[in-house]
């Protein structure tokens, strides 16, 4: 009664839109590339207003922005080390610099967070590099490891003039 | 010269004993910080063997949203000591007690976590067999339905053999 064209079509179809929905099923709760974002804001909590001269003891206020989408909950360590211009860092390599603050935060998968930061130096510096290194704690190494991401600021530290 | 040597001994004896005061009142005096450093170490330690066990959990499929909060409270109630220096015990003790009692939901969580998986496997072969059956379903059915339909919609219709001889052009319904 109906054609077998008509047939291979409506199969086809049919075929198409069940393997769709299985492996939309299937797929669904996979992370395909994960990752996490680290970002450094200004004062105000935006992207801007970065301090460039700040003073000798003089409380510097900035943001770090963290955000988590690895597929799984993350013991995040943010070092802050400071470095100068021949500070070397890279993706696969962290910076080997003093180590100035450290900060920590666990975050679940799909979850960001800002955290305040309040830094203070005590020697000036010209042409400071203020290094925001993204490192996790693996718990199958029991460790700490780079996570490769990282920001920088640069800063010239001055003394305070005396009168 | 036996007198010399009594006079030597009690002169070193002298020495020595105050030597030893001196470190004594050292140890003393530094033995608080070196515990209170020890402490923040050992609960970090703590904090960190907890997280580890909480991600062992959740790759075995527990939901740990819940306890993760819970640590990230007590790694900020560690953090805080350093700026709350005269709480400093007290925010010790909480973040430890937040820890121990993540550290003994964890076996729930991970039998929650199985029933999860279990049911989500369950869910997933029942879905995957209703798709299948649908299909084969759809694929036997469909015609039926379909000519059973069109023939329900034609039913009244009259149906006029047309031809050249001309004994009907046109089918027209009845009525």
């Amino acid at each position: 009664m109906i054609d077998d064209e008509v047939k291979a079509v409506i199969m086809a179809i049919i075929i198409v839109g069940g393997a769709l929905s299985i492996s939309q099923m299937v797929l669904s709760e996979r992370i395909s590339e994960p990752f996490s974002a680290l970002g450094l804001l200004g004062p105000n909590m935006k992207i801007g207003d970065y301090p460039k001269i700040v003073l000798v003891n003089q409380t510097v206020n900035l943001y770090l922005f963290i955000d988590n989408h690895e597929g799984r909950t993350i013991y995040y360590i943010i070092y802050v080390k400071l470095g100068d211009k021949l500070t070397e860092i890279s993706e696969n390599k962290s910076a080997e610099a003093l180590i100035l603050y450290t900060y920590e935060v666990i975050l679940p998968h799909g979850m960001n967070t800002t955290i305040p930061v309040s830094l203070k130096f005590s020697n000036p510096m010209t042409n400071a590099r203020l290094i925001f290194e993204m490192w996790i704690y693996d718990s199958e190494t029991r460790a700490p490891r780079y996570h490769g991401r990282w920001n920088q600021l640069w800063l010239n530290i001055t003394a305070p003039t005396t009168a | 010269m036996r007198v010399k040597f009594l006079k030597l001994s009690s002169i070193s004896l002298i020495t020595s004993s105050c030597i030893v005061s001196v470190l004594l009142f050292t140890i003393l005096l530094l033995t608080p910080s070196v515990r209170c450093g020890a402490e923040d170490e050992q609960a970090i330690i703590l904090l960190r063997e907890v997280y580890s066990k909480l991600a062992e959990a959740e790759a075995s499929g527990a939901d740990i949203s819940n306890a993760s909060q819970l640590l990230n409270e007590a790694l900020t109630l560690l953090k805080s000591m350093d700026v709350n220096p005269e709480d400093r015990e007290m925010l010790l003790q909480e973040a430890i007690k937040i820890v121990n009692y993540v550290d003994s939901m964890i076996p729930t969580l991970i039998d929650e976590g199985q029933k999860n998986i279990f049911m989500r496997n369950v869910y997933m072969v029942l879905s995957v067999s209703s798709i299948v059956s649908s299909i084969v379903l759809a694929y036997l059915l469909t015609p039926r339905i379909f000519w059973s339909l069109w023939l329900k919609a034609r039913r009244n219709w009259l149906v006029k053999v047309s031809g050249k001889s001309g004994r009907g052009s046109i089918d027209r319904r009845r009525g």
